[in-house]
């Protein structure tokens, strides 16, 4: 989208509701928190967009959603409700049990709960970046801190990632 | 010799300039620890980048709009109420007892031009009336 382009309030769910939807299940693990986070980005969007002046459309458009998911979770107050599987980080080697026989679902729950074992600030900008597909001037830009910050959390988040998924 | 750490990350990402990329992949060439990093956090990033993309549940978007607005007004409402007011100042308004739902456009016109010739005054608001 050019810089110059207000969008329309169904353009922005339309375009971006899914994205907003996996960045919110990803950082929350889920289903019900993300749905419910979608609702409130797209609520406060649309109220945005009054005052919107043409810029950084994604710059913005996650920034709110950002600050709206951090709202909601001060709000709630309650950890993710994904529990690590079971039996998974055993060290002996687990036998799968018959609804992960495949294994790339059963490798999408085990990075999912790896995820959500990092620091929020850590697991906030590997999403943004590796989920979301945001650059690292857009992540900054979000999260209110410097390039170099990002930078250093996507690649201790990956790190830390790695060592839990050993 | 320092170690990448940070900077591996970026170069995975596209994240660096020229003068910056020359110089990891100087370092990785001579460094084992850093390459057995980098094959580390590349793999943590396609295992991220590998999860599958959800789809947003039916009907958000509809719920969503029907959610009470505080303090906020869409244009259409605007436009809506200026048409209201446009209307009542026109005389094109027909009292509930007069409501009836076959009316044709004719009827509409046939009406306000009524209400024009008993009160001369709505006219002015769209000048005089001429023709018979």
């Amino acid at each position: 989208m050019p810089d110059d382009a207000v969008p329309s309030w169904e353009e922005v769910a339309r375009v971006h509701g899914r994205t907003i939807y996996n960045f919110a299940y990803r950082l929350t693990g889920n289903a019900d928190d993300a749905h419910d986070l979608v609702q409130e980005v797209l609520l406060r969007v649309r109220k945005g967009l009054l005052a919107y002046t043409p810029g950084s459309f994604e710059g913005w458009l996650w920034r709110i959603t950002r600050n709206a998911f951090l709202d909601e979770m001060r709000r709630r107050k309650r950890r993710p409700t994904v529990p690590l599987p079971e039996g998974d980080r055993d060290e002996t080697g687990a036998v799968p049990s018959p609804e992960d026989v495949l294994a790339g679902t059963r490798l999408s729950g085990e990075v999912q709960a790896a995820l959500l074992q990092l620091p929020y600030d850590f697991r906030e900008a590997v999403v943004l970046c590796d989920v979301v597909g945001l650059s690292y001037e857009e992540i900054a830009a979000a999260a209110d801190v410097p390039v170099g910050t990002v930078r250093s959390r996507i690649h201790r988040g990956r790190r830390m990632l790695k060592d839990l998924l050993a | 010799m320092s170690h990448l750490g940070d900077a591996l990350g970026a170069y995975l990402d596209g994240e660096v300039d020229d003068a910056e990329r020359s110089g990891v992949t100087a370092h990785l060439a001579e460094c084992e620890v850093c390459r057995a990093e980098l094959g580390d956090v590349s793999w943590a990033r396609s295992a991220v980048r590998g999860l599958p993309v959800l789809d947003l549940p039916g009907g958000l978007a509809v719920r969503g709009s029907r959610r009470p607005r505080r303090g906020f007004r869409p244009v259409w409402a605007w436009a809506a109420s200026a048409f209201a007011v446009t209307a009542l100042a026109l005389g094109l308004v027909i009292a509930p007892g007069q409501v009836d739902t076959a009316f044709d456009i004719g009827t509409l016109v046939d009406r306000h031009v009524a209400r024009v010739v008993v009160d001369p005054g709505i006219s002015t608001i769209r000048g005089p009336v001429n023709g018979p």
